[in-house]
């Protein structure tokens, strides 16, 4: 094949050539071309390359000499035509890169500067534009709705489904883990279980095979559809499984299609945003045939020209004729009556992040502010390096609109190439984003830099350059050029004003450094506190096995199976304690999977009903292997009959609520409607959510009277042997005891515990980061501010020193304008943070939004950086030599 | 009073001579680099013919296209008369300054 020369070579080149000379340069070109990539074509491209950059600063070099400065255009010429603006803008360009050429220190720095400030707040908008602001992938979004104080029970959905008007859809899904197993082994899936209505609503379309019908859930409803994902992975993209039975949690299931891989799953009613395989949902399951069974999810679009609130009042009206019906399940146990708002599914989607995003976007915007206060100090700096050249532009006739064309260009120029420099970080920012951020950010799959981001960059840097340059902009409109001229001259002891425009810049980062310190003390403090809670039971040593024990084991089949696996498990080495139950401490955030039942006291008035309360099934010898301790009592034991429930523990929240002692063994409460319970122990306080919330009442019961009915199952295995070689020994275990279980999601306690940190975690590291970087940008501003400052009263310093004044005087006079300058910072920044204390709040946990400590800390820390940064120039005061600086002058 | 010619220019009208009747950008941008071992834009080149030619010392005629060119065309260079004799001047001035110093400057290199 010929050789061409590359596009965009020829392109770039072209734009040097002059119109006469392009063909016979092009051609010129191409001929060594293709000649040099005879011998190699790598060669060839990277000559083509080195051709263009020189040809490129050729041209630089060869325009830049035919004229000094910019023409000197007067105001009322500018834009009299087209050709003229343009014209006058290139010479601008032209004469900016040039004056950028000259000092690369300076345009470096400020690139750099801009970029990484440009760069960090693009990857955090990138974020927030992913999450918060783009509409959800389904179509007509904007007219889907949920169903919120969920989760709701079967029932409930289908009220809803037959006798609201008001929407055209209604779907459910619930959540469910479980196995599939055969082939290749048991694996761990993610379960939606959703009514036929469901994916089709959602815009849903099969990437082979078909969606479920209404009449699939009357016929038959063993039916699933595979995720994109889990069907490429584990079935290699081979379209014949459509129409094949797969085993799902030990029942043959019928494959009925793969979902499109542009299908993203619902984020708000899933469990992780993951959905492995979508099952029908069974609509004559047991646990779909009661109200207080409650695990749905229910999502509706409403008709057109349908307003929420009309919608939610005939909800309203549902629920209200709903109450007089079936009371006791449509009263809340405080004795309100149970509602259910409907919510916009985005905001459902995004709500529980939209805090922490803001927050983060909010930090990131003080960096951008500060990288900015930094450039235009540097802009100061040199535009009183520059006074000069601009009073002479000025007296040769340019008018000051011109010369602010002039600076506002040199700087928009600059932030142009942060802006470039800041998609670099951008995109780098975004892949560290993905790799550390905590989980459960809905829809962040879909993160990446494009063009939304790209114009983000680009308007950020241009109102970044805009904003730097606008300081060096207003001074030279503000001022004569004659003053100027003379002032230059005489390079007097002037330029205090200038002084104080570029201390104030300082001050204004100091304090915004002050309150990016503070934020990032406070959630440092808090995730410290966070650390330090008890969790009631001991991490160390825990190794946690989930199991999904489907469809094909019944009650006593259940029970059967974890006695078997405990007494093996038990039987290995190394093994200190085994138990089991439904769902173990920290397995779930948030009570995203709970059993809660309202509880009655035997000699209270039969409809005094406590609160909902969460109830635990769990085996014997489940509070000895988490190493939890029992107040009172016992804890449940192989001899406790298990034919009826009669015995149960409760945490000393629930005694002290009930009966208001903690010593609560003997007595006897009731579940539900359920027969009376004793209590047999009492335990002391296990966290079972999260660390930093409060320990909820809680009942424990015997799993294998009250829990053998959920599918689900938690093992806990308290072992001196290490994960690495017990893992696959109670894998090996399960594999003998029931081959179609999977075991991939074996971990330990402490893994969990810290992962339901992940979010305070992320937050700190970040705030973290970005605070940092603020220091470091903020004293390195504060040193440039006081050598330049050293550099101004040069003359006046050497006056002093020639009449006596002594080093250590001068060294403590410039200190001493640092101090005045990092006091007023920290003043002002305390003022700030103190404000911006209140959208803290909800992030600060364990310690005071006012907290004293962080406060004292970051203006001790934040004092100590910047003296210790002045101290050079200082030193340089003190150390000049009269007679050299008089001399200069 | 001629113009005189800078070094680049003479560095361009020398190739020209050697190159005889193929003198083209291409040519002689090879021919100055590989004699004198330097990386130069062809764009320089480009400015330095186009300021002879506007000077009358050379003159250029268009060739015909070939493939190994994409199809565009060549532009021929020649010495004029007035290039020959600024070159002709240039290179005197060279060698009347060159004339006899050779050791010296190997002794400055040691």
């Amino acid at each position: 094949m010929r050789r061409r020369l590359p596009r965009f070579a020829a392109a770039v080149l072209s734009a040097f050539a002059s119109d006469e000379e392009r063909e016979f340069l092009l051609g010129d070109l191409e001929e060594q071309y293709v000649q040099r990539c005879r011998g190699s074509s790598l060669g060839a491209r990277r000559w083509v390359w080195g051709q263009v950059l020189r040809c490129g600063m050729h041209a630089l070099r060869n325009r830049g000499s035919q004229r000094v400065f910019p023409a000197p255009a007067s105001t009322s010429q500018l834009g009299r035509s087209g050709n003229d603006l343009l014209q006058s803008t290139i010479s601008d360009v032209r004469f900016a890169l040039r004056s950028f050429r000259s000092r690369p220190g300076f345009a470096f720095t400020a690139i750099g500067l801009m970029g990484l400030g440009i760069g960090a707040t693009t990857t955090i908008f990138s974020v927030v534009d992913t999450v918060l602001l783009r509409q959800l992938p389904y179509p007509n979004p904007e007219s889907l709705v949920l169903f919120d104080n969920r989760p709701h029970s079967y029932p409930n959905f289908k009220e809803w489904r037959d006798n609201l008007t008001t929407v055209s859809t209604i779907g459910a899904l619930s959540n469910a883990e479980g196995s599939v197993s055969g082939g290749q082994g048991a694996e761990h899936v993610w379960i939606a279980h959703v009514t036929p209505e469901l994916l089709p609503m959602l815009g849903a379309i099969p990437h082979v095979g078909r969606l479920f019908t209404a009449q699939d859930q009357l016929d038959d409803s063993h039916m699933v559809m595979l995720g994109h994902g889990f069907w490429r992975q584990r079935w290699g993209g081979d379209p014949n499984v459509v129409g094949r039975q797969i085993r799902l949690d030990g029942q043959m299931v019928l494959v009925t299609g793969v979902l499109s891989s542009a299908f993203t799953p619902p984020q708000a009613i899933t469990a992780t945003g993951q959905v492995d395989v979508w099952k029908l949902l069974d609509e004559n399951a047991s646990m779909n045939s009661t109200r207080d069974s409650r695990t749905l999810g229910v999502v509706a679009r409403l008709k057109d020209n349908i307003s929420m609130e009309v919608a939610q009042a005939e909800v309203d009206a549902l629920t209200a004729a709903l109450a007089q019906e079936y009371p006791d399940d449509f009263i809340r146990a405080d004795g309100s009556a149970l509602s259910f708002p409907l919510v916009p599914f985005k905001e459902a989607t995004i709500r529980r992040v939209s805090d922490t995003l803001l927050l983060l976007l909010g930090a990131v915007g003080l960096l951008l502010l500060i990288a900015c206060a930094n450039v235009a100090s540097l802009f100061l700096a040199r535009g009183t390096a520059r006074a000069g050249e601009i009073a002479l532009r000025g007296a040769l006739g340019a008018g000051g609109l011109r010369i602010a064309r002039q600076l506002l260009t040199e700087s928009a120029l600059l932030a142009l190439f942060g802006a470039a420099m800041g998609v670099g970080f951008a995109y780098l920012g975004v892949r560290l984003f993905l790799v550390f951020n905590p989980g459960g950010i809905p829809r962040i799959a879909a993160l990446a830099v494009d063009t939304r981001i790209l114009v983000f960059a680009f308007a950020a840097s241009v109102s970044t350059g805009v904003l730097c340059g606008v300081f060096p902009v207003f001074q030279a409109l503000g001022r004569s050029a004659i003053s100027d001229l003379r002032e230059t001259a005489a390079n007097t002891t002037v330029g205090a004003r200038r002084r104080r425009l570029k201390n104030g810049l300082v001050v204004s980062e100091l304090a915004l450094t002050v309150i990016l310190l503070t934020g990032s003390g406070l959630l440092f403090r808090s995730l410290l506190e966070r650390m330090k809670v008890d969790p009631g039971f001991d991490t160390d040593g825990l190794v946690i096995l989930p199991l999904e024990l489907g469809a094909s084991y019944d009650g006593p089949e259940r029970s059967r199976f974890v006695r078997e696996l405990s007494e093996s498990i038990q039987s290995m080495q190394g093994t200190e304690a085994v138990a089991a139950g439904w769902t173990l401490p920290f397995v779930f955030p948030a009570r995203s999977c709970c059993w809660a039942s309202p509880i009655y006291v035997e000699g209270t008035e039969e409809d005094e009903l406590f609160p909902y309360t969460f109830v635990h099934p769990v085996t014997p010898h489940y509070f000895e292997s988490l190493g939890a301790s029992m107040a009172y009592g016992r804890e449940f034991t192989e001899t406790d009959p298990t034919d009826s429930p009669s015995a149960a523990i409760i945490n000393a929240r629930l005694a002290r609520r009930l009966f208001d002692t903690e010593d609560a063994v003997g007595k006897r409460f009731m579940i539900g409607r359920s027969g009376p319970l004793t209590v047999v122990g009492v335990e002391s306080g296990v966290q079972h959510w999260s660390l930093d919330e409060e320990i909820d009442e809680a009942v424990y019961l015997q799993y294998h009277v009250a829990g053998a009915g959920f599918g689900l199952l938690h093992v806990a295995v308290r072992s001196s042997t290490p994960l690495d070689i017990l893992a696959p020994a109670v894998r090996e275990i399960v594999r003998t005891l029931d081959p179609d279980l999977a075991t991939d999601e074996i971990t330990t306690m402490q893994n969990l515990v810290a992962d339901s940190l992940g979010t305070p975690r992320f937050l700190s590291m970040l705030f973290g980061f970005f605070a940092a970087v603020a220091l470091l940008l903020a004293c390195g501003g504060i040193y440039a501010s006081m050598l330049y400052s050293v550099g101004q009263r040069r003359r006046e310093m050497g006056i002093r020193l020639a009449l006596g004044a002594d080093g250590t005087r001068m060294t403590g006079m410039v200190l001493g304008e640092a101090a005045v300058v990092t006091g007023v910072g920290l003043v002002i920044g305390v003022a700030g943070a103190v404000a911006a204390s209140r959208l803290m709040a909800g992030f600060v946990w364990g310690v005071s939004t006012f907290d004293p400590v962080t406060y004292l800390g970051v203006c001790i820390l934040l004092s100590a950086v910047a003296i210790t940064a002045c101290w050079i120039p200082a030193r340089r005061a003190a150390r000049s030599d009269p007679l050299a600086t008089l001399r200069v002058d | 009073m001629p113009k005189t010619l800078g070094e680049f220019e003479v560095l361009i009208l020398l190739a020209i001579v050697r190159l005889k009747s193929d003198a083209y950008g291409a040519t002689i941008h090879k021919e100055i680099e590989v004699r004198t071992g330097r990386s130069i834009a062809i764009g320089a080149i480009y400015t330095g013919l186009s300021r002879l030619q506007k000077s009358g010392f050379v003159k250029a005629t268009i060739g015909e296209p070939t493939p190994q060119r994409g199809g565009r065309r060549k532009k021929y260079y020649e010495i004029e008369p007035a290039g020959a004799r600024a070159l002709t001047q240039s290179v005197n001035a060279f060698r009347q300054m060159t004339a006899g110093i050779e050791g010296d400057l190997e002794e400055v290199l040691q």
